[in-house]
């Protein structure tokens, strides 16, 4: 037998009461995947949102609360696609119209010359005419889950639209929506000669930092670009709030959980006063005993960490069959965020755990023997 | 004459903040190899002078030394001292309900650094000596009595202890288990050469000891037999 092994055996004789302090801690792990996975997911896609395809880099509005709702010039397009070391500028706005079925409907205007530095790959049909009023492109998430067909007629925002193809550019957001002729789109929402996001490409040889940083400079205070994650999540704070949300019912499941390991583990404790006054007469050091209680809460943390993963992920993976949240939601699981898991579920374990040892430790022998 | 491994002059200990006087200046002295039994009736300081022998409890004065170590005045853990010098017997065998008959005989080692392959065949040896080879992995609750204080033995002697301290061994078994388990222990000192200290109420148990010293109102009245 050996000390883990002992470990192990003590959860095991009260199972009952190890599984509840398992259920606890592993339903606040269970959160912090489920929604971190979201939380991930949709930074994700967001940041994905028109950087795809060939463009080194996008421009955005600055101080805008999202990328989505950044607004831009259409004149600053025209001025920067001017520049010599560019080599293709093009503009899309990006806006969400009334659609039966998805709430969240992702209507992008954009120019058919623009699809391939925007990642549009067109699945089937054909693009729309740069001139039409009434055509657009499906996106193939939003075809597959609305069962919509080429040839067929829909309606965004009230107005009638034959659908002539579909495309997929692999972003959750843009494939759960549907592309218009960028003049089109602009009438429609009456937001003319206004883009969303500039999508530039430079041309051979030329580095992709100078013209970002002198897109910065002259138009210091009004647009900015964006290349990583990094930039994205600097610039645009509004997915700090669902990290900020998510943390908090986390951090509430967690102390609840930490609660019912200390809980746990006194009750542990206590009624085990003899035994551990048995173990001190037969010459276990009191560091030893400390090393009992807390490897058993420890463990505690351990198994809550992998229930937990185990429930979170599949928590979000239900949420995205949601039908209200379907085509918006995509869980993206990193190693960081299972490791930022287990390291929770571990600090939680040991802290639960702390307490209940230390008292464990102070028993005497000669009082705990004569403790019925 | 051999080495002395326990000398206590003048031990006190109060509980209860002094209230009660469980060992009013009881002093003895015992050599290597020897089989003492203390005699007493019920609450006359017996447990407690073997208590603090085995550095469970501390004097509250006098002085006491057991095999080299100043147990009554040292300050630290004497886990350590307990589990390489002192094997204890208690009369309700303490044994750990949920682990098996051999996990039990090994809890001691888990705290000294010996080689598993080392303690497993120590354990081993002694369960067998112990006529227990075909229990091993019994729990104590499968165990009969006698058994379970034969399991107790054997867990006193896994570390090779010099002193067997046995409070009442075979005080809750019947007059021929207990017999089995007294005898038990006596061949086992012998082999093994260590130091028996067993306490006891009953005269007739005292009697196998080599040398018995009574205990009564907490001073020992025999405190050094020729």
């Amino acid at each position: 037998m050996s000390f883990v092994g002992l470990v192990l055996k003590n959860l095991w004789r009260q199972r009952t009461r190890s599984l509840l302090a398992i259920a606890g801690i592993g339903l606040g792990i269970a959160t912090i995947i489920a929604l971190g996975a979201i939380a991930d997911g949709m930074e994700h896609n967001l940041i994905a949102t028109l950087r795809s395809g060939k463009a080194d880099f996008s421009i955005g509005q600055a101080h805008a609360p999202m990328i989505v709702l950044s607004s831009v010039p259409e004149a600053r397009l025209y001025e920067i696609a001017r520049w010599p070391e560019i080599k293709q500028a093009v503009g899309a706005l990006v806006t969400f119209a009334t659609f039966p079925g998805n709430p969240y409907f992702m209507t992008i205007g954009i120019e058919p010359e623009a699809f391939d530095l925007g990642g549009v790959t067109v699945l089937e049909g054909r693009a729309f005419s740069r001139q039409s009023e009434d055509e657009v492109l499906v996106g193939r998430l939003a075809a597959n889950t609305l069962n919509i067909k080429p040839e067929e007629t829909i309606e965004i925002d009230l107005k009638r639209f034959r659908v002539v193809g579909i495309y997929e550019t692999g972003n959750l957001f843009e494939d759960g929506g549907a592309l218009l002729p960028l003049k089109t789109l602009q009438r429609l929402k009456n937001r003319p000669a206004e883009l969303t996001v500039i999508l530039v490409q430079v041309k051979e040889g030329v580095a992709v930092n100078d013209v970002m940083a002198r897109v910065e400079r002259e138009y210091q205070g009004s647009l900015i670009t964006l290349r990583s994650a990094e930039e994205f999540n600097r610039n645009y704070q509004s997915l700090s709030l669902v990290r900020a949300g998510s943390w908090l019912i986390s951090l509430l499941a967690l102390v609840i959980g930490g609660i019912g390991v200390m809980n746990t583990m006194i009750m542990s404790v206590f009624e085990r006063t003899r035994e551990i006054g048995i173990l001190r007469a037969v010459g276990w050091r009191r560091a030893r005993i400390l090393q009992l209680i807390l490897g058993e809460s420890l463990s505690l943390g351990i198994m809550a960490a992998f229930v937990g993963v185990f429930i979170g992920w599949g928590v979000a993976r239900s949420v995205t069959l949601l039908p209200q949240v379907r085509g918006l939601i995509g869980p993206v699981y990193t190693p960081d965020l299972f490791i930022q898991a287990l390291i929770i579920a571990l600090v939680v374990g040991l802290a639960g755990g702390l307490y209940p040892a230390y008292r464990a430790s102070k028993i005497s022998p000669q009082e705990a023997l004569r403790y019925e | 004459m051999s080495e002395l491994i326990v000398m206590a002059r003048d031990l006190v200990k109060s509980y209860e903040g002094g209230r009660t006087r469980a060992l009013d200046g009881a002093s003895l002295e015992v050599f290597a190899g020897e089989f003492v039994a203390i005699c007493g009736p019920s609450g006359s300081g017996k447990s407690t002078l073997l208590h603090l022998i085995g550095a469970l409890d501390r004097p509250d004065s006098g002085e006491l030394w057991v095999a080299g170590e100043d147990v009554g005045h040292s300050h630290g853990d004497l886990a350590q001292f307990r589990a390489r010098t002192v094997g204890f017997i208690f009369q309700l065998h303490n044994l750990i309900p949920s682990l098996t008959a051999l996990e039990n005989i090994l809890i001691p080692t888990l705290e000294l650094n010996h080689t598993r392959r080392d303690t497993q065949a120590r354990a081993r040896l002694l369960l067998e000596r112990v006529g227990l080879n075909d229990k091993a992995h019994r729990r104590p609750p499968e165990l009969s009595g006698g058994e379970r204080q034969r399991v107790a033995v054997a867990r006193a002697l896994v570390n090779n202890p010099e002193l067997i301290l046995a409070d009442e061994p075979a005080g809750s078994l019947d007059s021929k288990t207990e017999r089995q388990v007294l005898d038990l222990l006596k061949e086992l000192r012998a082999e093994r050469r260590v130091t028996l200290i067993l306490v006891t109420h009953d005269p007739r148990v005292a009697q196998t000891a080599d040398r018995v010293m009574e205990i009564l109102d907490g001073r020992v009245r025999a405190p050094v037999a020729a």
